[in-house]
């Protein structure tokens, strides 16, 4: 019993040495560098404005709760920060004759496939983040005021800017 | 065939001298963006260093063993060693200064040999230069009474390097630098 107990005090008393003695560190460092990579856009809806419904002589889709809203998706660098910036107001040109319209775009966006939690994009230079696939999502709505214009196919584009920040 | 070494006593192994190393700053050591495929050289020059701190016994040798990957790997994955599409080849460079001082203008090279697949490098400096003069007496080995923060200075490492930016995927690279100081 004796023995027993002088052992466990010679033990205890080793230990703060053991935990004093450090003549040797070691440390790491990472080195990181981001590369950014094209950005890819892919139409996957254009708005669609066929027999909508006319309030006025204005119509329009709105780019969140619209079902009409076109709909696009960019491919980019995983959890990469972009600036978006877009055209607020495009010439449409009749592509049957003589006349123009002037639709104002409205974006929304969001990081994930979910159209109704997207957020309107209506700030000149936005700052966004690609989700961890690399994607992010846009929704495009607007209006246009059909009063006095003739009859016709209206086209026109949109464009829209992704900047790596 | 006589060998005859010189005399090398490592006092280190006579005292119970604590040796830190610290961070100075809390970056990594980061090549900074735009970076886009296939632009060549990025530099990170010493001024910009990732710089770490040694505190230890002023009067004593340390030697500094510094490795790291030969390359930054997608996603920190070595698996891609191979890869020339997801690794991205990177040179490390490191210097010391042990005038008392983070100055990184006084501070002398530490040699690394770069290959694709690793950089090595050593040396051995006393944590205080002794500016030329011969080493004094050995030190006293520490006592009951010895506090090592009195004889206690600061050198530091600096680490900075280049990657060469091939034809490679976007996304975030990375590497490990690993430096191991102990008491000559």
């Amino acid at each position: 019993m004796v023995y027993q107990k002088a052992l466990g005090l010679f033990i205890i008393s080793l230990l703060p040495i053991i935990g004093v003695a450090q003549d040797q560190e070691n440390v790491s460092i990472n080195v990181s560098a981001t590369v950014a990579g094209s950005v890819e856009m892919i139409t996957i809806n254009t708005v669609d404005f066929d027999d909508i419904e006319q309030e006025g002589s204005v119509i329009r889709v709105d780019p969140i709760f619209g079902e009409r809203a076109g709909k696009m998706v960019a491919r980019g660098t995983p959890n990469a920060a972009f600036r978006v910036d877009y055209i607020r107001e495009r010439e449409l040109m009749n592509q049957n004759g003589n006349g123009v319209i002037f639709f104002s775009y409205e974006v929304a966006g969001n990081s994930i496939d979910d159209q109704e939690t997207s957020e309107l994009l209506d700030q000149d230079i936005r700052d966004l983040q690609f989700n961890e696939d690399g994607e992010f999502y846009f929704w495009i709505g607007g209006s246009v005021d059909l009063s006095d214009i003739n009859p016709g196919n209206y086209q026109g584009e949109f464009t829209i800017e992704i900047e790596y920040i | 065939m006589q060998v005859i070494s010189a005399q090398d006593i490592r006092f280190g192994d006579y005292g119970e001298y604590t040796i830190e190393i610290e961070d100075v700053g809390l970056e990594d050591l980061i090549f900074e963006g735009p970076i886009n495929s296939n632009s060549g050289i990025h530099e990170v020059e010493l001024i910009d260093s990732k710089v770490l701190s040694i505190i230890g016994v002023k009067y004593l040798d340390v030697d500094v063993e510094i490795t790291a990957d030969g390359k930054l790997y997608l996603d920190g994955d070595p698996s891609y060693d191979n890869d020339p599409q997801r690794s991205i080849p990177f040179t490390l460079r490191a210097s010391f200064a042990n005038e008392g001082e983070n100055n990184v203008t006084s501070s002398r090279q530490i040699g690394i040999a770069n290959t694709p697949s690793m950089s090595s490098g050593s040396t051995r400096f006393p944590i205080l230069s002794r500016r030329q003069q011969p080493p004094g007496p050995p030190p006293t080995p520490p006592t009951g009474d010895f506090d090592q923060s009195l004889v206690n200075e600061t050198a530091y490492l600096y680490f900075y390097g280049q990657i060469d930016v091939g034809n490679v995927v976007a996304g975030s690279y990375r590497g490990t630098i690993t430096v191991t100081v102990e008491y000559r």
